[in-house]
């Protein structure tokens, strides 16, 4: 299994390429993504889908909460949380 | 007789004052509670300095302080300009510039941001702001918007408004250059209104989820006929599609209107929508966009009880068509057919109707049609143009509206959506003008040329697609250029992929051919 910190460099490399506001003010692994309008409901797709095909998992739309997606760092936090429960 | 915007909500409010009317989140509001508060408003505003015909912005989220500033303008015989939220200060600069806003209504936070733009609009006269907290220093009056309700209203405060008189101004983007005001009356709101209850069947029992933005005419248009019949409208911020069936779950939501990409959303495999039966939600429109055939395949089994309208409209001409559910089956892509108390021509490039099958342009005539675009003649003039099937003797007496989409009809009258006649994208149930995206491009100062087109996209309807060319072979990012974009534009504004390339193919007179870019993209020019 990937390492904590190799899990938050993918999910930060792909926030920055994809998210325009993310590159240009840059983004810390603690920053709000939802509540600073980084990410909107369709950019919540993209990274369901990122994450799916990424790190092979199967996301359930009662995981899609605030809670899992509001930063980087509990990004990073789901994806191992599921990875360890699988 | 209910002639004026404020006026459906005040018949709703004398027939069924407990009633509830409005709700966000814990706020749960009666029709008493509503009409007392856009009473109190309108009369602070008066006091504030708005008089007949003053542009007054709204720039705020989904919220009770937006329902309330929307009749509380109509009450006070001004014109409210709704602004979407996810709007940038430039943006919003822009739109309070071109309509000459008298007085604007925003948040906290909102005027710190718009602190920088400010000295541009010469024209605002007043501030109000919704949340507390310090308003930033500025030399404007900025004055509480719960104060300002609470205003007491004058005994002999009487209308001076006529249907004729302008209600509202919604900014839409066309092919080419900034975003326009189409101008609508109070007739057309209330036509509209009326219209669409009809076809819809709205009656007080309706309990309506407002998903889409007030700045949009079919968003504003589920407000209107909430409060017309005297039914509930429920407000929602959202981020995840579950947070949308988890509302219309738990306030038993009947009807509920979105554009393409909200069915997108709620159409995907992992979607709760297709695990969690919806007895309540008796209808679901579509307008914004056509529905794609697959998510409307999805729906239609996750919601076997939900009638499907699959509607059409323009700014312009506020709504036009919609197909009735019952002919899903047999048309399912179908624009239908025109709405209530409206016509619908397909007419060709010399003036005369299409047969079926037959390509042609849509024209709407009905009550619906707009007074135009706010300070451009010329533009109004090339889309409201005298009906050209009357008869002479009738002289010009009636303007119809030239919707610039191309469509055909069937042997049974029914329409369908071609295309357009111009370079306009539309993404997300948004109208993007190619020119826009191409001048945030530009001023990055690296591109010698940029050329924008809307590309087929399942989410989006259609997707944004730019064409760049470097300055003097510079070196380039696509990414840097989305980035770029993204501190100029709105998000849905955005390209989603830029590709560079060497040159831009020309036409004969030089200009960009947009035809062969999308000719390029396999679609045809």
């Amino acid at each position: 299994m990937e390492s904590a910190q190799a899990i938050k460099d993918t999910i930060r490399n792909f926030v920055v390429a994809k998210f325009p506001l993310a590159r240009k003010r840059g983004v810390g692994d603690a920053d709000l993504l939802l509540e600073a309008g980084i990410v909107d409901s369709l950019g919540i797709l993209d990274l369901v889908q990122f994450l799916e095909t990424e790190f092979g998992l199967h996301i359930e739309d009662d995981e899609l909460l605030p809670e899992n997606f509001q930063s980087i760092d509990k990004l990073a936090e789901f994806v191992q949380t599921k990875h360890t429960t699988a | 007789m209910k002639f004026l915007i404020h006026h459906m909500l005040n018949a709703s409010a004398v027939r069924t004052p407990g009633k509830e009317a409005l709700i966000h989140g814990e706020q749960r509001l009666t029709y008493q509670e509503v009409t007392r508060q856009v009473s109190g408003l309108a009369a602070g505003l008066k006091q504030a300095g708005l008089t007949r015909g003053d542009r007054l912005g709204i720039y705020l989220e989904a919220s009770v302080p937006q329902v309330i500033s929307i009749f509380a303008t109509s009450q006070a015989a001004g014109v409210f300009v709704p602004i979407n939220a996810l709007l940038f200060p430039e943006q919003v600069a822009h739109i309070a510039k071109d309509c000459e806003m008298t007085g604007l209504i925003t948040t906290t936070d909102k005027l710190a941001a718009l602190a920088g733009v400010l000295p541009e609009l010469p024209s605002l006269k007043f501030i109000v702001v919704v949340q507390g907290g310090d308003a930033p220093n500025i030399t404007l009056p900025v004055l509480d918007f719960a104060g300002l309700c609470n205003t007491v209203p004058s005994q002999d405060a009487k209308d001076v408004s006529i249907d004729k008189d302008l209600a509202a101004i919604l900014y839409t983007s066309g092919s080419t250059g900034k975003p326009k005001g189409v101008m609508l009356s109070h007739a057309n709101v209330v036509a509209g209104s009326t219209i669409v209850s009809t076809y819809l069947g709205i009656t007080a029992n309706e309990r309506i989820l407002a998903v889409l933005p007030f700045s949009f005419d079919a968003g504003m248009n589920q407000l209107m006929t909430a409060f017309q019949q005297g039914g509930t409208l429920v407000l929602i911020n959202f981020v995840f599609a579950r947070e949308i069936v988890q509302l219309l779950l738990r306030e038993r939501i009947t009807g509920l209107a979105g554009v393409p990409t909200l069915w997108s959303l709620l159409s995907q495999p992992n979607s709760t929508l297709q695990r969690q039966p919806l007895p309540d939600l008796r209808y679901i429109t579509n307008t914004g966009g056509a529905m794609p055939q697959a998510v409307l395949k999805i729906l239609r089994q996750a919601l076997p009880t939900t009638r499907i309208f699959l509607m059409y409209g323009l700014t312009e001409a506020f709504r036009s068509t919609y197909l009735p559910p019952e002919e899903l089956d047999r048309r399912p892509t179908s624009m239908g057919k025109a709405i209530p108390d409206t016509e619908i021509l397909v007419i060709d490039e010399h003036g005369r109707l299409c047969k079926p099958g037959e390509i042609g342009e849509l024209i709407h005539r009905g009550p619906t049609v707009s007074l135009g675009y706010w300070g451009r003649p010329e533009d109004t003039d090339r889309a409201l143009r005298p009906n050209p099937l009357l008869p002479a003797q009738m002289g010009n007496c009636e303007k119809v509206c030239y919707s610039g989409d191309l469509v055909k009809l069937d042997e049974d009258g029914f329409l369908y959506f071609i295309g357009r006649r111009d370079t306009m994208i539309k993404s997300s149930g948004f109208r993007i003008s190619p020119t826009e995206v191409e001048e945030a491009l530009f001023s990055s100062g690296k591109l010698r040329g940029a050329a924008v087109i809307g590309v087929p996209d399942d989410a989006l309807g259609q997707a944004i697609k730019a064409f760049v060319v470097a300055k003097d072979g510079a070196p380039l990012l696509a990414e840097d250029l989305i980035a770029h974009c993204g501190e100029k534009l709105p998000r849905y504004m955005v390209p989603k992929t830029i590709e560079i390339v060497e040159e831009l193919p020309k036409t004969s007179s030089g200009k960009v051919d947009y035809p062969s870019l999308r000719r390029r993209e396999g679609l045809t020019g």
